[in-house]
């Protein structure tokens, strides 16, 4: 049984149908990456498995549960973490106040057990745990949002773009915590516009075009398909 | 003199502080200034007088389920109006207005149910005045500073020494993030309302007793000089909300006082507008940054 199911899942934004029935399942363990160009609904599927938009129809299962129904704090407390688009970190709360808020659902004992992991992890958090966030370089600011969506320690960590505006040795070091991440034993939902280096990194991949999913596969078939080359891999 | 206008002007500063904390807490969390705090705030003085003088319960349960009705009151409009407003992603003044709306509904029931008439607030402590450097000194002064303190430091530690504290700021902060934290932020909104008029009870039925008296008009004249506090200090922001209300009262307690009792409503907004033409914001309010 998959640790997430998506059943013919549709997503409307008043008239707007952003997803339109689909399906998908991500594994214990697994990181599983959504591909798309803009405006494809990889967003807004995140959104409705987190319960910020109210799903138009479908179900959502989660560790053998339907949650289709739960509210975005309960989901929370099953253990579904988004990292949002965006960052979205607290800007006046402090760096540590971010990681408090991130360890809300959980003991004591668990928020200061996941803090000393998230300084491990991010020494440059530990550097910076009493400025407000709102003061931090983008980049610290989407280690600050990855390391916030992990203190509750969830069973599946959604990532909205934590690529998004960083500078390439950013990049490519943010892809080498999620595959650590993901080898301590967190199942990874990642959406990327950096389909190459997602797709490197992912065990199976799905390819969402306005609200369908068209295509899937592991991530290195979804490499080496031709229309993915052409549309989401620059035509490499 | 002086020190008689400092007192007098600090005890209803105090009472006016209060008023904008409910004001500015409901403002911190939903960016919605709730009208009906001024109903609420002489609902409960009148609610007191009901309890008390006509059915003759006990003073203080009187008082405890004057405020615990009020606070209910603003719970029940949340769940009931609010709530549902915001779930259909209605622009803010939807909102807005609905308070205006509960506010002119609850001043009406007052008005049916005791009539526009001026009706004095019970007291049941008969406190001696006395007198301190040349000043008579009320001692229920004395009960309004020190409930006003209390209540400050108490309101102090929530919102910066609790985790529903520092769940309220997030929330204030980023709506959604609060969400993702695993905030349940309907339950903190609903608590907000809860304190936030609790609050605004509590002085409404100081000013009652303060002023031995109580009439609806209050819910607007009150209501309008409180709503200037919370702005003058900076709506959203705790201490500015007390700064802002004794600021407004001392002024009008001068003003009374040395020039005319005319011109204190007056003076008090020529401030208010002063103020604001420098920091629109208000005294401790943040300058608003709209988002890259
Ligand atoms: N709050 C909203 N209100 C109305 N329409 C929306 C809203 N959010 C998204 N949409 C629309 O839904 C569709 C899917 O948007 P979504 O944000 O899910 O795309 P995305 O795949 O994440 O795109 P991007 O790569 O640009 O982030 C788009 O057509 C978008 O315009
Ligand atoms: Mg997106």
């Amino acid at each position: 049984m998959a640790l997430l199911e998506i059943k013919d899942m549709h997503t409307n934004y008043g008239v707007i149908k952003a997803v339109r029935g689909i399906s998908f399942q991500v594994e214990q363990g697994e990181i599983v990456t959504l591909i798309g160009s803009n405006g494809a609904g990889k967003s807004t599927t995140l959104n409705t498995i987190s319960g910020l938009v109210p799903i138009a129809g479908g179900e959502i299962w989660f560790d053998g549960q339907n949650i289709t129904k739960l509210e975005t704090h309960d989901r929370v407390k099953r253990g579904i973490a988004l990292s949002p688009e965006g960052r979205q970190v607290f800007p006046e709360l402090s760096v540590e106040g971010n990681l408090r808020m991130g360890a809300y659902t959980v003991s004591k004992e668990t928020l200061e057990a996941e803090q000393k992991n998230a300084y491990e992890l991010f020494p440059i958090l530990y550097e910076r745990r009493k400025q407000a966030a709102g003061t931090l370089s983008g980049g610290e600011q989407q280690m600050l949002a990855v390391a916030r969506a992990l203190m509750c320690r969830p069973k599946v960590l959604m990532l909205d773009e934590p690529s998004l505006g960083l500078a390439p040795l950013i990049v490519a070091e943010i892809f080498k915590l999620i595959q650590r991440i993901n080898k301590m034993g967190t199942t990874i939902l990642l959406v990327e516009q950096n389909a190459r280096m997602a797709l490197s990194i992912s065990d199976r991949g799905y390819v969402l075009e306005t609200g369908k999913i068209v295509l899937s596969g592991t991530g290195a078939e979804l490499a080496a398909d031709e229309k993915v080359r052409s549309v989401y891999l620059g035509g490499l | 003199m002086h020190f008689q206008q400092l007192i007098n002007g600090l005890a209803v500063g105090s009472i006016y502080a209060l008023v904008a904390v409910g004001y500015s807490m409901v403002y911190g969390v939903l960016k919605l200034i709730n009208f009906a705090n001024n109903a609420f705030m002489v609902a409960a003085a009148f609610l007191l007088i009901l309890f008390y003088s006509t059915w003759h319960l006990p003073y203080g349960l009187a008082i405890i389920l004057a405020l615990v009705l009020c606070a209910a009151g603003a719970v029940f409009m949340e769940r009931a109006s609010l709530n549902p407003i915001r779930k259909k992603n209605a622009p803010g003044i939807s909102a807005l207005i609905c308070t205006v709306g509960y506010s002119t509904v609850i001043t009406n029931l007052l008005l049916y149910a005791f009539g526009s008439q001026t009706i004095m607030v019970p007291f049941v402590l008969h406190l001696p005045t006395f007198e301190l450097w040349g000043a008579v000194i009320d001692p229920f002064t004395l009960i309004i500073l020190g409930t006003a303190f209390v209540l400050m430091v108490f309101l102090t530690w929530l919102t910066y020494g609790t985790k529903t504290g520092e769940a309220m700021r997030a929330i204030s902060q980023n709506t959604q993030a609060a969400k993702l934290m695993g905030v349940d932020v309907n339950k903190i909104i609903t608590l907000t309302f809860f304190i936030g008029t609790a609050c605004a009870a509590l002085s409404g039925i100081m000013i009652g007793i303060y002023y031995s008296a109580v009439d609806t008009t209050m819910s607007f004249t009150i209501g309008i000089k409180t709503f200037a506090a919370a702005i003058l200090g900076g709506i959203g922001v705790l201490h500015g909300s007390l700064v802002g209300g004794l600021v407004i009262g001392l002024l009008e307690t001068f003003v009374a006082g040395y020039i005319s009792a005319g011109y204190k409503d007056a003076i008090a907004f020529i401030i208010l507008i002063l103020v604001l033409v420098i920091r629109p914001s208000g005294l401790f309010g943040k300058p608003v940054q709209s988002k890259v």
